[in-house]
């Protein structure tokens, strides 16, 4: 066969051009894909062929290959018989005898379904790996080798471990080197050795990230397979639960409230209300009037919880709203009293008021003032001996050097300054700083048996702060504690 | 005479169930406080110990259970009060031999009631 027929009869679109680029013989693969016959693709040159702009693409490598005197290849568009296609163009030159360049021979290698189907798949990809990506759940995949091939950002996040670490590593070698980040836990690696080599069992469990924060990390491992059910490897997921397991605490420490804190004074009043009722002269003596004080007390509690709890659910739904006015600090103070009064004498305790008169009044929601101090008020006649002494102080305070000693740094001012202070247990240094978390109760109360929720300093934190003001304490075990909150003075409202 | 001991920490509940124990006709002794009432119950043999959970230095638990170690069969009854009424608490409480269990807030007739059953039957 000679070199003519291998060019005409190639299954290739084959074109020979002259050095201006006009096109002197096209083989018959070329005459079917241009959709044109040989005179008339003759008649044309090889940029008339290009489709639009790649026109001129499609010229500057033409004089390229001219100037180089080597091959050009890339992807042009071309106007073929069904309209526009890629091609793969190669443009080769072409040497007489003597090794000079005479023609320039061009393929045209139709690949624009191949492209099309490339595209295709590489959207899939990425819309693949854009899903994996922004999943909550941290993802890594090995591949049958035991090769780690995907993991996402969640995972890089949750374990701290960038993903050119992870990638193209075998997990055994992976681990090795895992073992020297402190923040990891054994769980962890052990989670990765155990199912390394193993392609056939599912499994699921927890473990803890400690470091900064502590996290619980839920996961389960499973193999993969393919629809025809060849395996592709295996997938191990890792979930943040944290937040839930927080969830679920809070759901038992609330049950707990309920069942313990309104459970024992439900009792005194149920038990209290029977003897009343069976014998009903019993009201005139000592021990009646006893009774219904203890009615009366353990009503104000229950009262109080119900308050708190229904305060604390607003604070943590964010729908607070405050009812403000101008009002002195002692009618806030006052509105407390009433309800705590009753406590304060029932245990023989002293309550000394130290309330300037000049004090200027003070743009507050009045009620939630008043909770502040009923809080604050019975938590310090609750963890006082009977007799003790209770103080509220208040002063207007304009400066930061006014202040009583370490107080926090951030305080607005100027600011009406309150301390409420007792004679009673006191609080460990170290259980100060955790007083104001919900539910939080310190262990030395715990262990003397006094009743509470751990929501009422919550609700001070929260109230003072959107007031705009701060709380903080001095305290130390058996030396009786000092709270402190300020409500800033607001000018020209 | 023999008396009944009650360890209640809550001192108005603890005056209240000792007055209803008294008008029906018993004699009552109350502490608020776990050793006491163990001390108590080990040394003198009360006729009956209603005791709390939640007591301070010695849990209702433990009082319940060195008390039915020391005297065994021939151990007072004894009724524990509890706010905790999850059938664990109660299981809890039988399995170290508690006689009965009540759970606040309970009705001071059907203390009375369960403490006749227990003395009056003897």
């Amino acid at each position: 066969m000679d070199d003519y027929t291998l060019f005409n009869n190639a299954p290739i679109p084959m074109l020979i051009l002259d050095l201006e680029g006009n096109i002197r013989q096209a083989n018959a693969a070329a005459q079917a894909f241009y959709g044109r016959s040989a005179e008339a693709l003759l008649s044309v040159t090889l940029t008339a062929l290009a489709y639009g702009e790649n026109q001129y693409l499609q010229e500057r490598a033409f004089r390229q290959v001219l100037r180089a005197q080597r091959s050009w290849e890339g992807l042009i568009d071309q106007l073929a018989s069904s309209g526009m296609r890629t091609v793969r163009l190669l443009l080769t030159p072409m040497r007489d005898a003597d090794g000079q360049i005479c023609n320039v021979l061009a393929c045209a290698l139709d690949v624009h379904n191949l492209l099309n189907a490339q595209r295709t798949l590489q959207y899939e990809r990425d819309r693949l790996e854009a899903i994996l990506e922004s999943a909550n759940d941290a993802v890594l995949m090995i591949d049958a080798d035991g090769t780690a091939v995907t993991v996402n950002l969640q995972f890089e996040r949750l374990f701290n471990l960038p993903r050119h670490i992870v990638l193209e590593r075998s997990l055994t070698d992976l681990v090795r080197q895992l073992r020297a980040q402190p923040d990891l836990p054994p769980d962890f690696m052990n989670v990765l050795l155990n199912f390394s080599s193993d392609y056939t069992q599912s499994a699921s469990y927890e473990f803890e990230i400690s470091g900064t924060t502590r996290r619980v990390v839920r996961w389960y491992t499973e193999p993969v397979h393919t629809y025809s059910g060849a395996l592709l490897g295996r997938l191990f997921v890792f979930h943040d639960a944290t937040h839930e397991l927080a969830l679920d605490r809070t759901k038992t420490e609330f049950v707990s409230l309920v069942t313990h804190e309104l459970g024992t004074p439900l009792a005194a009043i149920k038990n209290a209300v029977e003897m009343l009722q069976d014998d009903p002269s019993s009201l005139l003596s000592e021990d009646g009037r006893q009774y219904v004080q203890i009615i009366a007390q353990r009503i104000e509690l229950l009262e109080t919880l119900v308050k708190d709890i229904i305060a604390l659910t607003r604070i943590e739904a964010g729908r607070i709203e405050l009812r403000r006015a101008y009002h002195p600090l002692s009618a806030a103070l006052d509105e407390a009293l009433n309800s705590v009064r009753g406590i304060i004498q029932a245990r023989k305790q002293q309550l000394i008021l130290e309330i300037p008169d000049d004090l200027p009044v003070l743009w507050i929601d009045r009620n939630r003032i008043a909770q502040v101090f009923t809080n604050l008020l019975t938590n310090a006649s609750k963890y006082t001996h009977d007799g003790g002494t209770l103080l509220v102080r208040a002063a207007r305070v304009d400066r930061a050097w006014d202040l009583p000693e370490n107080s926090p740094a951030d305080v607005r001012l100027p600011a009406v300054l309150v301390m409420v202070q007792d004679t009673g247990i006191g609080i460990a240094l170290e259980e100060q700083v955790r007083i104001f978390e919900r539910f939080y109760r310190a262990e030395d109360a715990r262990k003397r048996r006094i009743q509470g929720s751990g929501l009422g300093l919550t609700i001070v934190k929260s109230f003072v702060a959107l007031h705009g003001g701060k709380v903080w304490l001095r305290s130390a075990p058996l030396q009786g504690s000092s709270f402190f909150f300020t409500l800033p003075i607001v000018e020209g409202q | 005479m023999s008396y009944i001991l009650l360890a209640e920490d809550d001192r108005s509940l603890q005056f209240l169930v000792q007055r209803k124990l008294e008008t029906e006709g018993y004699t009552v002794r109350s502490t608020t406080d776990g050793a006491e009432a163990l001390a108590l119950a080990l040394s003198e043999r009360p006729a009956l110990l209603l005791l709390d959970i939640g007591l301070p230095s010695a849990t209702g638990y433990d009082v319940c259970r060195a008390v039915k170690q020391h005297y065994g069969a021939e151990s007072p009854p004894i009724v524990i009060i509890s706010t905790n009424g999850q059938d664990a608490d109660v299981e809890a409480a039988e399995d170290i031999g508690a006689d009965d269990y009540l759970i606040k807030p309970f009705s001071l007739r059907d203390l009375a009631e369960r403490v006749r059953d227990f003395l009056d039957g003897n």
